[in-house]
C-alpha cells in the first residue's frame, strides 16, 4: 500500500512522507502531486528531502525477501 | 523509494472555489462566519466577495485575490499587526491542505485529513 503523509504547519511549511513506493518510484510521484499543487496555484519550494531506510530496496529485493 | 520532503509553500494564483472552501474552513475554525461586507471603525460597510468575520476580527475581514496574490482587506486600526499576519498564515495552511487534499483524490488517493494541534496532518493512501 502507498501512502502520502502531509503535514501542513502553521508557518506555511509543509512535511511530506512518501511509503510503500518502490525504486525511484516516490519521485516521480512527489512530481505528480506537485504539478497538481501548482495548478491550484500552490508555489512548492523543496527545502530539503531525506531519503527513508526502504528507500534502498530495490523491486528484486523485494521479491527475494517475500520468498 | 521513499523519502521525506520539507517543502515551503507561497500562494500565486488560487482557485477561487477551492478559496472559498478554504476560508469557509477557516471561518468554521475561528467561531466566526463567512460574509460579503465589511465595515471600517466608523461602520461605513464595503462589499466583499468573500470574508470572516469573528469575535477576533469583529469588523470583517475580506480576501481578496490581486495580480494572482491572495491579500487582505480590511481596517485593522486597533488589531496588533500579529492579528493580520496570522489570518494570513492561517488562510495559507488552510488553503495549502484544500488543495492538497484535492491534488491526492484527483491522483486516485484515499484522503483523511484530521487537526493535530495547530497543524493540519493528512493522510492518503492508495493499493
Amino acid at each position: 500500500m502507498k501512502t502520502v503523509e502531509v503535514l501542513v504547519k502553521p508557518d506555511g511549511s509543509v512535511k511530506v512522507t512518501y511509503n510503500g513506493f518502490v525504486g525511484e518510484a516516490c519521485f516521480e510521484e512527489a512530481k505528480k502531486v506537485y504539478e497538481r499543487l501548482k495548478s491550484y496555484g500552490v508555489d512548492v519550494k523543496i527545502e530539503s528531502v531525506e531519503r527513508t531506510a526502504e528507500a534502498y530496496v530495490t523491486q528484486k529485493q523485494k521479491v527475494v525477501n517475500r520468498v | 523509494m521513499s523519502h521525506i520532503s520539507l517543502i515551503k509553500i507561497a500562494l500565486k494564483n488560487p482557485n477561487m472555489h477551492l478559496l472559498k472552501y478554504a476560508v469557509e474552513a477557516l471561518a468554521k475554525e475561528l467561531g466566526g462566519e463567512v460574509v460579503t461586507q465589511i465595515r471600517d471603525y466608523y461602520g461605513n460597510r464595503t462589499k466583499v466577495e468573500l470574508g470572516i468575520k469573528s469575535r477576533l476580527y469583529s469588523r470583517g475581514v475580506g480576501i481578496v485575490v490581486k495580480k494572482g496574490q491572495v491579500k487582505l482587506k480590511g481596517d485593522f486600526w486597533g488589531y496588533n499587526y500579529g492579528k493580520a499576519e496570522q489570518l494570513q498564515k492561517a488562510l495559507t495552511k488552510n488553503y495549502t491542505a484544500v488543495a492538497t487534499v484535492s491534488s491526492l483524490r484527483n491522483l486516485g488517493y484515499k484522503v483523511q485529513t484530521q487537526k493535530v494541534k495547530q497543524n493540519i496532518y493528512i493522510k492518503a493512501y492508495a493499493y
